[in-house]
Formats: C-alpha cells, structure tokens, sequence
C-alpha cells in the first residue's frame, strides 16, 4: 500500500516536471532506452551530462570574463554545444536559455549575454537538484542502484 | 563495398560510425543505435576518424553519422572526404536548424542532414540510407 503511495508521488513528480516545463520528450527517449539491460540509463546519462557539461560552463565563464572584448564566435561555439548537450537530455528550459543566450551573441550584446548566462546557470543547478531528489525517489523504491552511486557535484 | 557482401535483408548489424565531440550526446546516439541492434563504433575526434577511413578504405562501416560543428575539423571538409574517397553515405546532425547549413551539407555530399536531438526514428531511417545508397550503386553498375 504505502509503496503504491510512494509510486504515485514519483509519477507525479515526474509529471510535474514536465507541467513545469523543464523537460521534454527527449527525456521519454531516453526513458525509453532503458530496460534490463540498462536499468540506470536515464541516470547515467544525467550525471554524464553534469559532469561534462562543467567544463562548458567554466569555459564561457572565462570568455565572459573579458567583458568588453567579448568573442561572441567563440562564445557562440561553446553556446552550441551546451545546448545540443541540454536538448540531448530534455533539459527543455535549459535549452530555451541557451538559445536565448546565443541570439544576445549574435546581436553582439553583452549585457544580454551575461544576464541570460545567469539564467542558464540557474535553471541548469535547479534541473540537478530536482532530478536527484526524483532518482533517489526511485531508489527508496526499489529501482536499482546504479553501478556508480556517485552523488553529482556541485559547480565549483 | 560490394552489393554481394551485404549479409542480410534486415537492419540488424548495421555498421555504423558515431562522431561527435560531445561526450553525452554521443553516449545518447550510441545507445538508440543499440536498441536497433546496430553495431556502432564512436569517436570525439572526426581527424582519427578519418585517418581509420582511409586506412581500412571505409570496409567496415556502412553509414557515418558526423556532427556538423566539429572542433577539431571542419565537418564539411571530413564530409567532401568521405563522399569523394571513401563513398559512404554520411549523414550530419545539427542543433542548429538554419536552411543554409542544410543546403550546405547535402551540396557538399551529405545524404541527410538531421536536427538534434535525434530520437529514435532517425536511427531506424539510417537503414533506409544504407538501402537508398546501395540502389544508386546498383542502378550505375
């Protein structure tokens, strides 16, 4: 009874996840990915990202540093592949911020820029959080433990 | 790579090359590859990928899957390679979606040019890709 209880708050975290707008279908793809096999994929993928994705940030973090000599091509490039990384999970709101971010690039505008990095960094440490909190959800119920039970890092 | 050589009428072991410098999307792309049961070799580096081409003269993969902002080579010069010494069809992937880069990739050579993120329906479509190529070839012999 309780664990029934306990499934349903997790399809409904879940859910709301998606009401909320921060992930897409892409993350029913990769849902879909894992079976037997691959009981973990969803979460490997995810902590894959997070790793990854670290030196991304801190590279545009650099860029920005040169404020008024910004090279938006290079801020651009890096942009890019953060946001095929995001889209590649279903980070959808992560995703819209990225976008948001390399349109301020190609308008050659700064304070944009930084503005919407902030944006992004925020709703990429927000995705984090509320998706550990869901994995460890599905732990408590019995899902199995990933091979590595590796807690994701926090940004430096 | 002869028409005769084909093993099989259905996509199973489909032979496939993943390049993308990121690691996550690629792990993502690889693993759809999977669960169509082909059988797929990955690389970061599209200048390695190249060289392995040119060393084994493409005998070992059936369709390349390269993404179109690479930062160690410029895709589009891999992709005039590939299509002019190797002859196997190459597929790029993009974020972006902007027509001139698509135009740009299939008058370069490319037999598709796919948005990301991909889902599963694009990798059962590389088959298709496999199959069309291997028609041209048959239709010029």
């Amino acid at each position: 009874m309780e664990k029934n209880q306990s499934r349903m708050q997790l399809v409904a975290m879940k859910q709301s996840f998606f009401d909320q707008g921060l992930l897409d279908e892409q993350f029913i793809q990769l849902e879909e990915l894992q079976d037997d096999v691959n009981p973990n994929f969803v979460e490997e993928i995810v902590i894959l990202y997070y790793g990854d994705s670290l030196r991304l940030i801190s590279s545009i973090e650099q860029a920005l540093k040169e404020r008024n000599l910004l090279d938006f091509n290079k801020l651009d490039t890096l942009m890019h592949q953060f946001t095929g990384s995001s889209s590649s999970i279903g980070a959808k709101k992560v995703k819209a911020e990225c976008n948001l971010f390399r349109e301020y690039c190609r308008a050659g505008n700064i304070e944009g820029c930084m503005k919407s990095f902030q944006q992004c960094k925020k709703e990429y440490a927000s995705l984090r959080k509320k998706l550990e909190a869901y994995f460890q959800a599905s732990w408590v119920l019995g899902g199995s433990m990933p091979l590595q039970v590796k807690k994701i890092k926090a940004n430096p | 790579m002869e028409i005769d050589d084909l093993p099989y009428q259905f996509p199973e072991g489909l032979r496939v090359f993943v390049i993308d410098h990121d690691t996550t999307q690629l792990h993502v792309i690889a693993n759809m590859c999977f669960q169509c049961n082909y059988r797929v070799a990955t690389c970061i580096v599209a200048s390695f990928t190249l060289h392995l081409l040119r060393e084994t003269n493409g005998r070992f993969f059936y369709v390349i899957l390269i993404e179109a902002q690479m930062s160690d080579m410029d895709s589009y010069q891999f992709l005039q390679c590939v299509t002019q010494e190797i002859k196997i069809p190459v597929i790029m992937m993009c974020a972006d979606n902007t027509t001139s880069e698509r135009m740009n990739a299939i008058e370069k050579g490319a037999c598709d040019y796919w948005l990301k993120p991909l889902n599963v329906n694009h990798i059962n479509n590389m088959w298709q890709q496999f199959k069309n190529m291997i028609k041209l070839k048959e239709y010029f012999r």
